[in-house]
């Protein structure tokens, strides 16, 4: 098998037939996962008065005016705490994406040497471990060196949030690998100069923009790393989540998805905009702007801007905190009591928690998926599909604001406070989980499928259309192969996410390394903490290779 | 684009200088108290009226206090292992996990119902466990599906496990493994919600929520109250007579003594507690709770 064989098969029917392997792989991990769980004993009818008890609470939020001044200095903090995690994860992504980056390591004009080869995946997978672990496992590790700290909850933020950054960000600078680059490169310059001065000023803007969607993303975890006690309106849920206060709770969940909402909002506003500054469609501008000109996105990097420092300032950060003698001390002491590494309860034991938390993950993006792909129709607005001259009706427009609302809700309310509500209805095991994070990750994936359904072109189907080709039929030869692919890709990446977030929804009882970890930090076991988080490293990248796998063939 | 680029640069670039130049004022010499509790009962009441506490152990001690509030039982053991809080109210088994990670530290004030205290197990009227008023009883928890609380919980789980064990009856022998709910108003909504036939919890929140008429009593009824048990203490941090100056340690008793319900702060103060008073304890009280903590792998 030569490559020049493998050139002259016919490229598209390959890739179909990668396509249906992998939709049977996906189909047998689905079917594989439900047997693990298993299928009698799911539901608990008694239960849905307890649920419906919460959500009746929903209309009566706490608003007496102490709860409402706690709720505003708390969402102060979660803002600050999110954003300086995500300056650092820019800052963290900008080197680690550089080393990252493919053209970093290639050679420009011989083949690749297996040295360079080895290197380059090296430093990839190195990349990969900090992202394997939960903002709230990093959360947990950072409070025994840094105690109570703000910088507890930024570092525990930055620290995944730019590993993640860095490898989006080396694919950013592989794809503008241009003609300047080359000129450089074949000029004489470094691969490292050739980088910084060829690709990075293209590279960077889509960088600043996909840190608009870090933002929105780090709300989210700043919210959830509350409950180690990192403060903001995530601590103020847990403390009236211990004691079941629902009002309560529904003040601080108020304010979460309006914080939400507005990061959303902003994050989405910027990247339109920067995917295509002058056209301007939603806003319906006739008027030709200037290239290179955009108010809105001066404006959104300025206030970003101002606000570093305010939040800097409100958080009380202290950089001599950071290397301080007892850091150093408390940080010699957790290596200590960390390593070596110890299996707590044997490897048997380990390997089936890994196993469950894979099959909670399977299930959690497999109950998610289909809801979210129907309602990112509802909610996308699509404005050059359809045909000018045709106004939108009051009520779908209605409509598309309450599923938006409804998937703000979704996303706004963390995993663990979903877990929790969902043993009410089911019994404890794989399922209560998998649900919790279903619904979580649908909040998260009907957002990401509607920018899809926003951004795809349409072209084919108009034309089908002007040829008179009926809609089902459109949308099954024209639109549906477009977007499954990117719906499958979607899926696949929360399918990774989702596998991390399995250790926040250990209350749902004996399923998978979230329990396992629950019972090892309340033993102080950190030698046995150690292996846990190893065997979710292991689960984590082999996840991401498989789904790299399953992306590149539907590219 | 290009501008937007180059203004983001320039702020990015103010803001590290802005950090570079900010304050680095070490805090070592502080005369702050620092106080905190587990989240053990109400802990959002506690955590958010915490002034007059504060205000009363600082007028007493004549030092400024802080209450640092705290949303997990054992991230009040770590902050406390890093030195960020000073005195604490733990329960019986944060407290000895707490002392044995930071050697030196002390046992301080208990309330006048720590040594009597008891665990309630709760169980749905439709799952066939009648009460019972011995500890052999435990053994009808049988073949049903259980819950704890939080998994460091001295009453929501360390003494229920060690009296189930005392009756025989092994975690093994429950319908699946035991559930965790997290706090002891969670333990009561499952097991009124049927995700498990049987729980248990501190008596003073079963005995609040019975008389708040917060529990569904069609659903769950009360089967046994466990013999007492030694429970919540506070622990201070040691060498604090050399921060705080000498006999802190007895004075900061003293405070925690002379709480007198008749003035109405004073009162409310133990009124957060569920206290009629408090009283000197030591280390050596909580000997049992340590030996029965280390039988259940609870602390190595």
């Amino acid at each position: 098998m030569t490559i020049s064989t493998t050139r002259a098969l016919p490229v598209p029917l390959r890739r179909r037939r990668d396509r249906w392997i992998w939709a049977l792989v996906v189909l047998m991990a689905v079917l594989w996962s439900i047997s693990r769980a298993g299928v009698s004993d799911v539901l608990n009818q008694r239960g849905f008065g307890q649920l419906s008890s919460f959500f009746r609470a929903a209309i009566q939020p706490d608003l007496s005016g102490d709860l409402l001044r706690i709720a505003l200095d708390e969402s102060i903090t979660t803002v600050s705490y999110a954003l300086l995690g995500t300056v650092l994860s820019i800052g963290i992504g900008l080197i680690g994406g550089i080393f990252m980056a493919e053209s970093m390591w290639s050679p420009i004009t011989r083949r690749w040497s297996p040295t360079r080869r080895f290197g380059w995946r090296s430093t990839r997978a190195l990349m990969a471990i900090p992202r394997s672990i939960h903002e709230v496992v990093w959360g947990l590790l950072l409070i025994n060196v840094l105690g109570n700290d703000p910088w507890v909850a930024v570092i525990a933020i930055g620290i995944p949030f730019g590993s993640v950054t860095a490898k989006v960000f080396s694919e950013f600078l592989d794809e503008v690998h241009n003609d300047s680059y080359k000129a450089l490169r074949i000029g004489g310059a470094s691969r490292l100069q050739a980088l910084l001065f060829g690709s990075m000023p293209e590279a960077s803007g889509d960088l600043l923009s996909y840190g608009f969607y870090r933002l929105e993303c780090a709300i989210r975890s700043a919210a959830v790393l509350g409950v180690i006690g990192a403060g903001g309106l995530g601590f103020q849920l847990q403390l009236s989540f211990t004691s079941l206060d629902y009002n309560e709770m529904w003040t601080f969940l108020y304010a979460l998805i309006i914080l939400s909402g507005l990061a959303d909002w902003w994050s989405s506003s910027v990247r339109r905009r920067h995917a295509s500054p002058n056209s301007q469609v939603a806003e319906g501008a006739g008027v030709a702007r200037q290239p290179g000109r955009d108010r809105f996105l001066s404006w959104s990097a300025i206030s970003a801007g101002l606000a570093v420092p305010i939040s800097w300032w409100w958080l009380d950060l202290s950089p001599s905190n950071l290397w301080s003698a007892r850091t150093q001390r408390l940080f010699s002491d957790l290596v200590t009591d960390s390593f070596p590494a110890t299996v707590t309860n044997g490897f048997g034991s380990l390997f089936t928690a890994s196993v469950d938390t894979v099959a909670m993950a399977v299930l959690a993006i497999a109950v998610a998926f289909l809801p979210a792909t129907g309602l990112a129709f509802v909610i996308a607005r699509r404005s050059h599909g359809r045909q000018a001259g045709t106004s939108v009706s009051l009520a779908s427009e209605g409509a598309r604001f309450l599923t938006r609302l409804f998937l703000l809700t979704l996303r706004a309310i963390p995993p663990p406070v979903w877990a929790f509500l969902t043993l009410f209805v089911m019994f404890p095991g794989i399922w209560p989980g998998a649900v919790a994070l279903g619904i979580y990750n649908a909040g998260v994936m009907a957002r990401l499928q509607a920018e899809v359904v926003e951004n795809y072109d349409d072209s084919k189907g108009r034309a089908l259309e002007a040829a008179g080709v009926p809609r089902v039929s459109r949308i099954a030869y024209a639109t549906a192969p477009q977007l499954a692919g990117r719906f499958s890709a979607i899926g696949m990446y929360r399918w990774e996410v989702a596998i991390r977030e399995t250790v926040v929804v250990g209350v749902v009882g004996a399923a998978g390394l979230g329990r396992v970890v629950d019972e090892q930090v309340v033993r102080f076991d950190y030698d046995g903490l150690t292996s846990t988080l190893i065997a979710l490293m292991i689960v984590t990248i082999a996840a991401d290779q498989i789904s790299a796998g399953l992306r590149r063939s539907l590219r | 684009m290009k501008n937007f680029r180059r203004l983001v640069f320039a702020l990015l670039t103010l803001t590290l200088l802005a950090a570079a130049c900010g304050d680095d004022g070490g805090d070592s010499a502080s005369q702050t108290l620092t106080i905190g509790a587990i989240p053990d009962q109400d802990p959002d009441l506690l955590a958010r009226n915490y002034d007059l506490l504060t205000d009363f152990l600082g007028e007493q001690l004549g030092v400024s206090v802080e209450y640092s509030p705290v949303a997990e039982y054992d991230s009040a053991v770590t902050q406390f292992k890093t030195g960020d809080l000073d005195l604490v109210w733990f329960g019986g088994l944060t407290g000895v996990q707490a002392r044995l990670q930071v050697p030196g530290a002390e046992a301080v004030a208990q309330r006048d119902i720590d040594a009597e205290f008891h665990s309630v197990f709760i169980a749905r009227i439709d799952s066939g466990i009648e009460p019972f008023t011995s500890v052999e009883g435990l053994t009808s928890l049988a073949d049903h599906s259980f819950t704890f609380g939080s998994e460091s919980s001295t009453s929501g789980r360390l003494m229920p496990q060690s009296f189930m064990d005392q009756s025989g009856l092994s975690l093994d022998d429950l319908s699946g493994d035991p559930g965790f709910s997290g706090s002891h108003d969670k333990t009561i909504q499952l097991v009124v919600a049927g995700t498990y036939d049987a729980g248990t919890l501190n008596e003073q929140v079963w005995d609040a929520r019975l008389a708040a008429e917060e529990v569904d009593l069609t659903q769950v009824r009360e089967v046994f109250r466990t013999p007492p048990t030694l429970d919540y203490h506070s622990v201070a941090q040691p060498a604090r007579d050399a921060r705080f100056g000498d006999g802190f340690q007895a004075r900061l008793i003293a405070a925690f003594e002379s709480l007198d319900p008749s003035d109405p702060d004073q009162a409310t103060i133990l009124e957060f507690f569920s206290a009629g008073s408090f009283i000197g304890t030591d280390n050596s009280n909580y000997d049992q709770i340590e030996s029965v903590a280390r039988d259940s792998g609870l602390i190595g």
